[in-house]
């Protein structure tokens, strides 16, 4: 086994996953290369290391902070999905507006015409 | 230090038994199946059970300060997703794949994640690295050293360590929440813990570990 070799295989060699064979010919280049020999301690040190991260606490009121920041999320999707309706509604509110308005303008001038013939004829 | 080692070996086993504990995967499908059916106080349970490993995982991905905010995140869109849940899952890895993601959002948002560019970037700014190390290594800080070096790789690398070396998550919870195979799994934990390796190893004796 060369260093290339080696270094290709050197996760499994650490984690002891390597088969029977690899892990002889893996352990013997270990042996025999200075410089394998130290990437393998130093790999070993390096994930040694992770061992060092402390746990963090949370905190303690992050359940409460969640049940308003979901509340305050769903609130916000809801008025994006009522906003489409609205806005539909709106619009056909003025639509219906627009068209009484009409409505009246023609039959308050035919209400007028038909005096004004009345009031031509008496 | 040993101090240090001692509140570690308890926080870890915390967390591993929280995340994946032999009865984890039973508990959680209850949990879930009461959740589904209206029970809000199980997901009180759920979000009580993961929200450290959850919190954790987000303030060494992101930060310490959008820790809190990232737990909310993917607490609110298991929430709403759980429907999607498969049971045949682990429920722990499908968190953690949301949180993942929460991760990266937040991560691109800031401009602080290009996965193309992270690289040369890393290289660009190697001058600034050694001397935020030496900041920490000035607090003679193992953590604040080793949080450091985690910074400087690449969230991809950081999201593997992360979840290898301090959740202890096996490869086949791995896979589940990285979405590859085993193998893909395996090569990424090889790449990443070398260029941890390369950016921890120049302090490795000053901070106390032996090479």
């Amino acid at each position: 086994m060369d260093c290339t070799e080696f270094r290709r295989l050197q996760t499994e060699y650490v984690e002891g996953t390597l088969n029977e064979a690899s892990k002889k010919e893996a352990a013997d280049h270990v042996g025999a290369c200075e410089a394998c020999a130290q990437e393998v301690k130093a790999y070993v040190a390096s994930v040694k290391a992770m061992a060092a991260l402390s746990v963090r606490e949370p905190p303690p009121d992050l359940w409460e902070r969640f049940q308003e920041y979901a509340s305050a999320r769903e609130r916000t999707e809801r008025v994006r999905a009522w906003g489409w309706v609205r806005a539909l509604f709106r619009w056909r509110f003025s639509e219906v507006c627009k068209g009484i308005i009409i409505f009246m303008n023609v039959t308050c001038e035919t209400a007028t015409r038909k005096l004004q013939k009345y009031v031509v004829e008496a | 230090m040993g101090d240090e080692k001692e509140m570690n070996s308890n926080g870890e086993a915390v967390l591993k038994s929280e995340v994946s504990g032999p009865l984890a995967g039973t508990e959680d499908a209850g949990l879930v199946e009461r959740f589904r059916s209206g029970d809000m106080t199980a997901f009180e349970e759920i979000f009580k059970k993961y929200q450290k490993p959850i919190y954790n995982f987000a303030a060494r991905m992101v930060s310490a300060q959008e820790a809190a905010d990232v737990t909310q995140d993917a607490f609110y869109s298991a929430m709403k997703a759980i429907e999607t849940y498969d049971k045949e899952r682990r429920f722990s890895t499908w968190l953690f794949a949301i949180a993942k993601n929460r991760c990266y959002d937040i991560l691109r948002r800031k401009g602080r994640i290009s996965f193309q560019q992270y690289d040369d970037r890393s290289r660009h700014a190697a001058g600034t690295g050694s001397s935020r190390v030496e900041d920490a290594l000035a607090k003679t800080e193992l953590a604040d050293v080793v949080e450091t070096c985690l910074l400087q790789i690449a969230p991809q690398d950081r999201l593997v360590i992360l979840l290898r070396d301090f959740h202890q998550f096996s490869h086949e919870e791995m896979s589940e929440v990285l979405q590859a195979s085993i193998a893909s799994v395996k090569s990424r934990i090889h790449r990443a813990r070398m260029r941890f390796k390369e950016k921890i190893k120049p302090h490795l004796d000053r901070i106390g570990i032996r090479p």
